[in-house]
């Protein structure tokens, strides 16, 4: 079990390490989240931004486009070099190498959101102060459900050459429920000031484990240098 | 609009679209021949003698 | 395809138009009007088989999709599209005769209720099968990243289902029906899933020989050997 999560921590390390070391991603993915927002609350004006509920959709959709840029540009990286084959090659076991790249996938999640939510709460006026771990508990249950999904699919999707538009289309549908459960939740949570449901945690959860199952299991499948 | 509109109306438009695409599936068919001719020209992609002659052009 | 194939084909053809027509006379003369809601009920006739073989279609890609992660054989992908297709057609069905429905019902053509959202979620996962299979060129590519994308969609749409009924409801649950309803609503089922059948199949014939004029034309031996690339290491 141990050997097991070094190797997890083996594969999502170097991909961090890499990310540091260069800064492409984060930057990248920061400065369209901020624009996404900024575009957002131009193109909403004063009425709406100030009713407050605009942000929870506004950040989903930063989540979304930033989140689809980063699992690109992480399996991106193992296309250089034929570093996918070396991968590969590892003595390890293909989920290991699915939870490696999720991880690391999630750790550029949060960071984006770390820059992304505060902008919006203060651009949108938008009252955490309510219930601030429910909030950090919906936005959690929706990245590893996002992350999962686009994990397996950048996988899939990232030998081909149309990638840039294709995997957005593949994981937007998908990630649908997420969206609709975690705003709808949000809605109640700081609209109604009504209590964390749940039914939508265990949509969350449901969603969460469904997808984290079938990559595992289909990942293996998909992973072709 | 009375109901009994609506109702014609998604009517109509259900039975355009099911029969509409079956149509165009039947068409579509028959343009590429039977099946049995389409494996024959798929098997000879150059135009056998004895393909039809929509049998090398699958488009 | 050989002379009695063909003539069961047409004949359950001709079957399923008899049927269907005889279903449509049979909606408009014969059942009584409902009491609530007036002639605009007699939608429902059709909506429901129509959203009924929707999930069916849909499970068809699932099953085929699976089967082609577990077989890796073009045929498995040719009937996973063809039943995908056919879904799309069904769900633009349902969700048109809703909106009319809705239109006639609430005076609006759309509300965000968490029936329509779920059939506009269902549409659009299907939507988005059809649209990113022609933007992946290689065939085995294509026919792994959809069969991947056919099974988790069908897994999504319980989920689906479960996150729209956090949102407020207007749609009728549940409708009280007479035994001639009842017994109309069947005679519309049949004819509506020998339909959706039958397009299925159609479209599946079709596939299968394109794919094959495609397939022997680069390479006769891939229908048999399951599909591995061999090639280099990048």
């Amino acid at each position: 079990m141990t050997k097991v999560l070094r190797q997890i921590a083996l594969v999502s390390g170097k991909d961090l390490r890499i990310e540091a070391r260069s800064r492409q991603t984060l930057g990248l993915v920061v400065v369209l989240g901020v624009l996404i927002v900024v575009v957002l609350g131009l193109g909403l004006g004063p009425q709406q931004v100030a009713s407050g509920m605009a942000a929870t959709a506004v950040l989903w959709v930063a989540y979304l486009f930033g989140g689809v840029l980063c699992f690109e540009k992480t399996m991106a990286v193992e296309r250089h070099d034929g570093a996918l084959a070396g991968l590969m090659l590892a003595p390890i076991d293909r989920g290991v190498i699915y939870a490696g790249k999720l991880i690391s996938n999630l750790a550029l999640m949060v960071a984006l959101a770390l820059v992304v939510t505060p902008v919006a709460v203060v651009m949108f006026g938008f009252d955490l102060s309510a219930s601030p771990f429910g909030f950090a508990a919906i936005m959690a249950g929706g990245f590893v459900g996002f992350a999962a999904v686009g994990t397996l699919f950048a996988a899939a999707v990232s030998s081909t050459r149309l990638q840039g538009g294709l995997l957005a289309m593949v994981v937007f549908p998908l990630s649908l429920p997420l969206v609709i459960a975690s705003t709808q939740m949000m809605a109640r949570l700081f609209g109604e000031g009504e209590p964390l449901g749940s039914v939508g945690l265990t949509v969350l959860i449901a969603f969460d484990a469904v997808y984290l199952v079938v990559s595992w299991l289909v990942f293996e499948l998909i992973l072709e240098p | 609009m009375s109901a009994t509109t609506h109702a014609v109306a998604a009517y109509a438009v259900t039975i355009l679209l099911l029969w509409g695409y079956a149509a165009t599936l039947w068409l579509s068919a028959r343009r590429q021949k039977t099946n049995d001719n389409q494996d024959n020209a798929g098997k000879y992609p150059q135009g056998n003698p004895g393909s039809n002659r929509g049998g090398s052009d699958p488009s | 395809m050989n002379t009695l194939k063909k003539k069961i084909w047409t004949a359950y053809w001709l079957a399923t138009a008899a049927m269907f027509a005889a279903a449509v006379a049979m909606v408009f003369a014969w059942t009584p009007t409902e009491a609530t809601m007036g002639t605009v009920q007699k939608v429902f006739y059709l909506h429901m088989p129509v959203a009924i073989n929707t999930f069916l279609a849909c499970m068809v890609t699932f099953i085929a999709s699976i089967g082609y992660l577990w077989q890796r054989r073009q045929v498995w992908d040719d009937l996973a599209a063809s039943s995908a297709k056919v879904a799309v057609l069904l769900c633009s069905i349902v969700l048109l005769t809703g909106m009319i429905w809705g239109h006639s019902a609430w005076g609006q053509w759309w509300t965000w209720s968490p029936r329509l959202t779920f059939s506009l979620v269902l549409w659009l996962l299907y939507v988005a099968y059809l649209v990113i299979r022609p933007s992946i060129e290689s065939r085995q590519r294509r026919a792994l990243v959809s069969s991947v994308y056919g099974v988790v969609a069908f897994l999504d749409v319980p989920l689906v289902y479960l996150s729209v009924k956090l949102m407020p409801d207007i749609h009728p649950s549940s409708i009280a029906l007479a035994p001639e309803m009842k017994l109309t609503l069947l005679s519309c089922f049949v004819p509506v899933t020998m339909l959706a059948a039958g397009l299925i199949a159609a479209r599946f014939h079709l596939q299968r020989a394109e794919t094959l004029s495609m397939q022997e034309a680069d390479d006769p031996s891939l229908d048999v050997i399951p599909v591995r690339p061999a090639g280099g290491l990048t």
